[in-house]
């Protein structure tokens, strides 16, 4: 078999462009999401400042609910700049045991990064909370609110168990066999 | 040198290193072909960390065998490990002349080879490809005695299981 029957020098040539163009299509993509969260916090906060400003009914608890709502928002755009420069960051060019263990890390069902989900979704209720309009109907809409929560949180466990558990178990067991000195 | 130029003279001056390694792990020319294009968008994907610390050649082989681990995928225990009479250094994992091997001796190898760890599979493919103990041990992440006791293993479970099948015979 020779080269050519793998890949051509125009193969070659089409697979660097479309390289070139996933790579910008990626950078567009995250920058346009990473202004779209910037502007919507700015924007929420402008508001935001301008109601509790001008409208002299406004009182502290719904104050409270904006910030938390503002926070809830930041707290959820920096863990999803975290987890694109984390899948950015993904090295095959490392050493195949330190690109197992990375692995490993990644598919794991918890990361410490996923328990920020906890105090983002308590100052989203919050602000919740601090809505008169809700206020009426509020054990119905915790109800709601949590239960939607914990069918997400099943259903991204179940999704991590038939996809990503396997995948971690087989790094695990790479690493096992590798680390496993026979000579000692 | 711009990204597409180091690109294209990694690739041109290792694509035989590449499509070797990628016929060892794939028996068909559609997944070779597959295998290869997945390897070169690693290469790609990680040009801009490479800072020439280790020999281009390492870098190529690290990317290529860890792309064949992650490419097997959940199927990885399945993954093969395919020699032909065209492999070169099969004398190495084995006491046989090279030029006297059978297909029959060849097809036994390629079951003994088949039976190996995915781990075991990636280290004898390296040791065809020719490198030290210490080029091995740097593109595994292991250590040198580490490396050296395995193949030792490896070597002397397929020289055993051969010499058996040939008493059987």
């Amino acid at each position: 078999m020779t080269t050519e029957n793998v890949l051509t020098e125009k193969d070659l040539t089409n697979l660097v462009s479309r390289l070139k163009k996933e790579d910008s299509r990626y950078s567009f993509f995250y920058n346009v999401l990473r202004r779209f969260y910037l502007i919507i916090i700015s924007m929420l906060a402008i508001l935001f400042t301008i109601n509790v400003l001008l409208n002299e009914q406004h009182t502290i608890a719904e104050t409270v609910g904006k910030v938390c709502m503002l926070a809830s928002l930041l707290i959820f755009a920096l863990l999803m700049n975290r987890y694109y420069r984390l899948l950015k960051s993904i090295d095959y060019s490392q050493r195949t045991l330190a690109m197992l263990k990375a692995a490993a890390r990644r598919y794991r069902l918890f990361n410490a990064d996923i328990l920020w989900c906890i105090p983002a979704l308590l100052l989203l209720d919050t602000y919740f909370y601090t809505k008169p309009w809700l206020s009426s109907y509020f054990l119905l809409f915790q109800i709601f609110f949590w239960g939607i929560m914990a069918v997400s949180f099943v259903t991204g466990v179940i999704i991590w168990y038939k996809r990503l558990k396997p995948l971690r178990d087989a790094a695990l067991q790479m690493i096992a066999e590798m680390e496993h000195y026979e000579g000692s | 040198m711009k990204k597409e130029e180091l690109f294209n003279e990694i690739v041109r001056s290792n694509s035989e290193r590449i499509k070797r390694i990628c016929s060892y792990y794939c028996s068909n020319d559609d997944d070779v072909k597959d295998i290869f294009q997945e390897i070169l968008i690693n290469v790609w994907k990680s040009l801009d960390r490479f800072r020439g610390d280790s020999a281009v050649s390492t870098y190529i082989y690290r990317i290529a065998v860890n792309t064949a681990l992650g490419y097997t995928g959940k199927a990885f225990r399945k993954m093969k490990l395919t020699v032909s009479t065209d492999t070169v250094n099969l004398d190495t994992i084995t006491d046989d002349d090279e030029s006297n091997i059978t297909e029959q001796r060849l097809e036994k190898l390629q079951d003994e080879l088949n039976r190996l760890s995915v781990i075991d599979k990636m280290l004898i493919s390296l040791t065809l490809e020719g490198l030290t103990m210490k080029e091995i041990a740097d593109i595994a992440g292991i250590t040198e005695p580490n490396v050296k006791v395995k193949i030792h293993r490896i070597k002397t479970q397929l020289r055993t299981n051969l010499k058996k099948d040939d008493y059987d015979n």
